[in-house]
């Protein structure tokens, strides 16, 4: 018989496995899985609401299934959180709000549908930014996350508690969105895998701001994410044989040399270049000139977008929105079309930019952010102009797939990511780069420390 | 004569605006609009800007685009 709470922090593999052998049910999971929440959810802050009832049922439903030989899916059993700004049915859906506090779809999104479908278990909703654009407010419907690796830090947003809960070993998988480096910059600050999917990969929640915001993926090891992403795109994983892996790599030098980037991140990130080179990796130099402006872009595109999506909670029920979240959606209307179409040309041009850089190379590599700690990101007259997203927003804009992968930890005790961004379609290259990238990269144990 | 759409706005602009869209403001908000809207308002700028480097450099624009 295996301990279901050592088996939920295996990774998904692990946990199809004991399955499938008999070692122990979903059912048995589904107990670690909401044991260990209400175990450290006191002081984490990582679930805003946790689905009891409904995943025991669930999880004796798949057990049904397998008792009678039904075929099952490939998330069969698997417990999993979903960021609560990502519509389920019958389970409340508050995007950490005051006004939406007593908000229950009727419909999954189609993300959490298929999930579902694959055997998955919606264990809970996880904590977010109210509405996922804006910092946290004593005024939200809940308090922020906290780091599982140094719990005197927030951790920054707005998938955090996505984050927080697997990188504390709560669930071996979440569901995330990404805005502008939602997935990506908690997935970094968790010692995670985090993956932005490009533009359209994946069906969105179905708001305006799926023109620029992707469901993303956060997991412990490159293989959980892609378990759940061929589940979510409806794809295949592809495997690259002998040494037909791509490895050229490209590293965009003048722009981070001018940048003002926190000295941990810096040396975190000239440390992991020289691992991939060692790993084999032909990296080389290239200008994108317009990398501040795309950020600018997805910044003000993204603004004008959330604007649209709660301007009539802005006009009906404006102050049961917190503080920060308020102010931020309000600012959004001085925005015009023209600044919303100069964006996306923006977007466009960006774009065409990294594909004659890149040429033949495969990715790009860049730091995740420009800080390493929340507090910093969040400085005033920073973080209302999207600064700590640098490096990931401009993915936002083009609709390319992104990736955080686990690397090194910096000096206050929270981890520091590396950014690989790549060309449309090219979601299982990333996966497939993090998880060969993963033995060369820092020194941390990969996964949570729960 | 200045061509440019202002990036500093009064706050009694910020409600003049949010009014047309039928939304009302509390004074405690509009007290701190200006610093997040002017900021907004700089940032595309730069992309309107952005928009017209990049025209005259001579790369390519968006099917149907014309910068400036």
């Amino acid at each position: 018989m295996a301990d279901p709470a050592r088996v939920l922090t295996a990774g998904v593999a692990a946990i199809r496995h004991a399955l499938e052998d008999g070692e122990m049910t979903a059912a048995d999971l589904t107990e670690a899985a909401l044991a260990a929440i209400f175990a450290a959810d006191p002081e984490l802050h990582a679930f805003i609401t946790v689905n009891t009832e409904e995943a025991r049922a669930s999880a004796a439903a798949r057990d049904q299934e397998a008792g009678t030989g039904q075929r099952q899916g490939a998330l069969h059993g698997v417990p999993v959180a979903v960021k609560d700004n990502i519509p389920t049915a019958g389970l409340r859906t508050t995007c950490n709000s005051r006004a939406y506090a007593d908000w229950i779809p009727t419909t999954d999104a189609p993300a959490v549908s298929r999930l579902r479908q694959a055997g998955a278990i919606v264990v809970g909703k996880t904590n977010l930014n109210e509405f996922g654009w804006s910092v946290p407010s004593p005024d939200d419907l809940v308090p922020p996350p906290r780091n599982p690796w140094n719990t005197a830090h927030e951790m920054v947003g707005s998938s955090s508690g996505s984050a927080a809960a697997v990188a504390a070993g709560l669930t071996p998988v979440a569901l995330g969105t990404d805005g502008g480096g939602s997935t990506r910059l908690p997935a970094s600050q968790a010692n995670l895998v985090g993956l932005k999917p490009g533009r359209d990969a994946i069906p969105g929640v179905g708001t305006p701001i799926d023109e620029l915001s992707a469901i993303g993926i956060l997991g412990r090891s490159a293989a959980d994410v892609s378990a759940v992403f061929s589940v979510l795109a409806d794809r295949p994983f592809p495997r690259w044989d002998g040494d037909g892996f791509p490895l050229g790599l490209a590293v965009p030098r003048r722009q981070i040399d001018s940048l003002e980037i926190d000295d941990d991140v810096r040396t975190a990130f000239e440390a992991d270049i020289q691992a991939l080179t060692e790993m084999g990796a032909e990296i080389s130099e290239i200008d994108l000139p317009h990398l501040g402006t795309a950020r600018d872009g997805n910044f003000v595109l993204l603004a004008a977008l959330a604007h649209a999506t709660h301007a009539p909670d802005l006009r009906l029920r404006q102050r049961a929105i917190g503080v920060s979240a308020r102010r931020y959606h309000l600012a959004g209307a001085v925005l015009s079309v023209e600044d919303a179409v100069n964006a996306r040309r923006i977007g466009q041009v960006f774009a065409d930019e990294l594909h004659h850089a890149l040429g033949p190379r495969a990715g790009l590599l860049t730091p995740v952010s420009t800080v390493a700690t929340t507090a910093a990101a969040r400085r005033p007259g920073e973080h209302n102009r999207g600064l700590n997203s640098t490096f990931t927003s401009p993915f936002n804009l083009t609709g390319w797939p992104a990736i955080s992968i686990p690397s090194r930890r910096g000096s206050q005790g929270i981890p520091i990511g590396l950014h690989v961004a790549a060309r449309p379609g090219h979601e299982e290259w990333l996966l497939e780069l993090a998880s060969r990238a993963r033995p060369w990269l820092g020194s941390l144990t990969a996964g949570g420390l729960w | 004569m200045n061509h440019e759409p202002p990036t500093e706005l009064t706050a009694e602009q910020l409600r003049g605006i949010l009014e047309l869209r039928g939304i009302e403001v509390a004074d405690d908000d509009l007290a701190a609009l200006p610093a997040l809207a002017t900021a907004l308002r700089r940032q595309a700028a730069g992309l309107r800007h952005g928009a017209c480097d990049h025209s005259a450099a001579g790369h390519t624009t968006p099917d149907g685009g014309q910068d400036g």
